[in-house]
This record gives C-alpha cells, sequence and structure tokens, in this order.
C-alpha cells in the first residue's frame, strides 16, 4: 500500500489540489471525494488551500448584484423580440395565444404542408412503382387507408428503439416520413386519433403531435 | 451563502426541476406567460452570472437578452438528458463569450460598477472593502473563460462535470482553467497586499 502512495505522491497531491475547489462547494462525489479527504487528512499546504479557497467562495457569495426590475426588462425584451419578428404586434403580456410570425399554427401548418409534399411525392414513389411492385409502397399511398394522419416530430435525441415502442404501444403506424424537417407521419384509427394525438403530446420525446384534418382541432 | 443556496441550482429540489423541465417545454409551445415565468426565475441567475464573467455590466442585459432569445426559439431542442439550468447557463456562456468577441475581446475595468470610490467607515469594514476591490481587480485580469468557471463554482456550486457541460469542454479542461485561475488570482492578491 505504501509503495502505491509512495509513487503516486506527486500525482496524488496535484490531483486532490486540482479538486479543492470543488471540494470546497461540496459537490464532490464518490472516489474523488474519497481522494481528496485521505489527502488532506496530511496534506498542510493543501489545507492552507481550502481555508483560502473557502475565503474565496464566501467573498464571492457575498458579493450582491444591483438587480435590473425585472418586469421592466422583460418589457424591453418582448420589444426587441418583436422587432425581430419573433412576436405579432401588440401581443400582451400573457397572451397565450399564439403571436409571432412564426406562431404555433403557423408552424402546425407548415407541417401540414410539409406532410402533404410527402404523401404527393409517396403517391408519386407508388404510381411509378405499381408497375414493378404492387403493394410494395402501398402504406405511403393513400391517407384513407390508414384513417387519420398524425403530424409528430421526436427529440433528435431519441433513439429509433424509443421511438418504435411509441410507436407500437399508441398502435399506431408511421407511414410517412422523416420529411427533411424530421417530422413523420402517423396513422391512426378516426376515432382514437384525439386520444393517441394526447398520448403522444404527453410523451417524453415528443416535440410536436397534430391531427392533418381538423384545422382549428388541438 | 444564503443567496447562493437560493439562487443556485443544486440546492433546488428534483421537483423544482420538474417544474423547470415543464416550463420550458410550455416554452417550446410559445406560451409567453410560461416564458415570462422563466425569465423571471432566470434573470438574476443570468444577470449574476454574465457580469461575473464579462465584467461589462452595460453590455449584461443585453446578453440576457440574447440568451433568453435563444432559450425561446429553442426551447423545442432540449435534451431531456439535461438540466434546464444547464442548458440556459451554456446558452449564456455562448452568448457571452460571442458578445465579448464582438468587442475585440479586450475586458476593461469597470470603473463604474465598482464604484470608484472608497467610502469611509470603521477599520474592518475598511478592510473588508479592500479585500473586495483587490479580488475584483485580480478577477478582472483573468480570461472571461476563467471568470466563468469561479462564478460557477463559487457562485453557483456547480461540480466540475456539470461545469463542463455548460462550458462545452472536457472536465480536465475546466479542472485546469480552474488551476491557473486560482494560482493567478493568488499571485495578484499577495501583489496587492505587499504593495500596501
Amino acid at each position: 500500500m505504501s509503495g502505491r502512495v509512495l509513487k503516486f505522491e506527486g500525482s496524488v497531491h496535484a490531483e486532490a489540489d486540482r479538486l479543492l475547489p470543488w471540494w470546497v462547494n461540496g459537490t464532490l462525489e464518490g472516489d474523488e471525494r474519497e481522494q481528496v479527504a485521505q489527502h488532506l487528512a496530511d496534506c498542510a499546504q493543501c489545507q492552507r488551500e481550502v481555508e483560502w479557497l473557502q475565503t474565496l467562495q464566501a467573498e464571492l457569495a457575498s458579493e450582491t448584484t444591483a438587480s435590473t426590475d425585472a418586469p421592466r426588462a422583460m418589457q424591453r425584451l418582448r420589444r426587441r423580440m418583436r422587432s425581430a419578428n419573433m412576436l405579432a404586434q401588440g401581443a400582451a403580456p400573457s397572451a397565450t395565444a399564439p403571436r409571432r410570425g412564426w406562431g404555433r399554427r403557423d408552424r402546425w401548418l407548415a407541417w401540414v404542408v410539409a406532410a402533404q409534399a410527402v404523401i404527393v411525392v409517396g403517391l408519386g414513389g407508388v404510381l411509378v412503382h405499381n408497375h414493378q411492385a404492387a403493394g410494395e409502397y402501398r402504406t405511403l399511398s393513400s391517407p384513407d387507408s390508414h384513417g387519420t394522419l398524425l403530424v409528430v416530430t421526436f427529440d433528435p435525441q431519441m433513439t429509433e428503439a424509443q421511438m418504435r415502442e411509441l410507436v407500437r404501444s399508441n398502435d399506431t403506424r408511421i407511414v410517412g416520413g422523416p420529411t427533411e424537417a424530421g417530422a413523420y407521419l402517423l396513422g391512426v384509427s378516426p376515432d382514437r386519433a384525439n386520444r393517441v394525438r394526447d398520448n403522444l403530446r404527453a410523451a417524453h420525446g415528443v416535440t410536436l403531435a397534430e391531427r392533418m384534418d381538423v384545422g382549428g382541432e388541438r | 451563502m444564503r443567496q447562493r443556496q437560493d439562487e443556485g441550482r443544486t440546492k433546488k429540489g428534483g421537483d423544482d426541476a420538474q417544474d423547470e423541465v415543464a416550463l420550458l417545454m410550455r416554452v417550446a409551445a410559445e406560451e409567453m406567460d410560461a416564458f415570462e415565468t422563466l425569465y423571471r426565475i432566470y434573470h438574476p441567475r443570468l444577470q449574476r452570472f454574465v457580469r461575473g464573467m464579462t465584467k461589462q455590466s452595460n453590455l449584461a442585459e443585453e446578453i440576457i437578452d440574447d440568451t433568453m432569445m435563444v432559450v425561446w426559439r429553442k426551447a423545442y431542442t432540449f435534451n431531456h438528458t439535461a438540466k434546464v439550468s444547464t442548458w440556459i447557463f451554456a446558452i449564456a456562456y455562448r452568448q457571452s463569450l460571442k458578445s465579448l468577441r464582438g468587442i475585440d475581446d479586450t475586458v476593461e475595468f469597470d470603473q463604474d460598477e465598482h464604484g470608484g470610490t472608497t467610502h469611509a467607515g470603521p477599520d474592518d469594514e475598511l478592510q473588508q472593502q479592500e479585500l473586495r476591490q483587490h479580488l475584483d481587480d485580480a478577477l478582472n485580469r483573468l480570461s472571461a473563460e476563467q471568470r466563468a468557471v469561479i462564478e460557477l463554482t463559487y457562485y453557483f456550486g456547480y461540480g466540475c462535470r456539470e461545469i463542463a457541460e455548460i462550458v462545452d469542454c472536457p472536465v480536465d479542461t475546466v479542472k485546469t482553467r480552474m488551476f491557473y485561475a486560482r494560482r493567478k488570482l493568488k499571485t495578484m492578491l499577495a501583489s496587492r497586499r505587499e504593495a500596501i
């Protein structure tokens, strides 16, 4: 044991020393914490360093920052967002309705347009492929055969397996996509469309879920 | 310390963290009231962080606005494996660096922010003010990246791994950056004391 300690004495000190700031702020865990605790018990230099770092921390933490009036700052930010066309003109402070130029509804419409483009491409593909392999692309051919269509986007971090599981657990099927913007079309029976849409919205990793057939319905 | 606990991230309970995720998801759905709530929660923390990092109080509000505008635009890209606070601080860090680069990366001492004049008072108070002033001067001579690590560690109480996420570099780089920052601060404070 002593051989190991002696052999690494220099680096043990250096490594413990590098970790001292996080020993002082109490965020060290596991082996690192153990390593520093053991080293500190024997190293007077590090003990002095800890004292100095504690003074530094206390000094920084006691520093007060003149706080700006947050509501006024929010007003200013809202003005900037409006002038950058991120908000519609005259938006009320807590308006829940979409109000920026590219608002939620607009974005939804964009997905619908994108999804329709997918369908058009899909239909084109089917026309071509019907001559060669009938039925091969049937799932992409007709929205009617899938009941109601949902436009869905997923968190980019989501794995394919998670996505598949989510689609399967909701008893729906991917019938189109991904589009260039990453949207998928899911087919679902009309009587379950709203429930599946709501489930997807509530699911972890789903960033958008909308019906394609009912413009105003949320 | 009290302020750090109030404003810091690790002291917040899991429920608060979940609330913040829910809030950010509502921001992703472009709900302005959720955005305003998030802004109110983060404004004091961002103000402290951005001022501490840039030492440019005149730029701070603009950087905070830039940060929150990115939050508004990019909320839907939030990676659920990260904490909301880590994600927002990472944006603030990048916006601060961007803003500093825009002014040639020269970080000058801001006389107004630090008062400039020393008020008379009892000896210990005066001593405290001097220490404060020396520390401010020393911090001003560090790089913005070094100050960010110092602020995130000593004021906000972040661990080195979370800091690495915020500043988007390896953990060892954070440790090294902090090591040199400490050494520089110590040397500068010691030389100031000798000079007096």
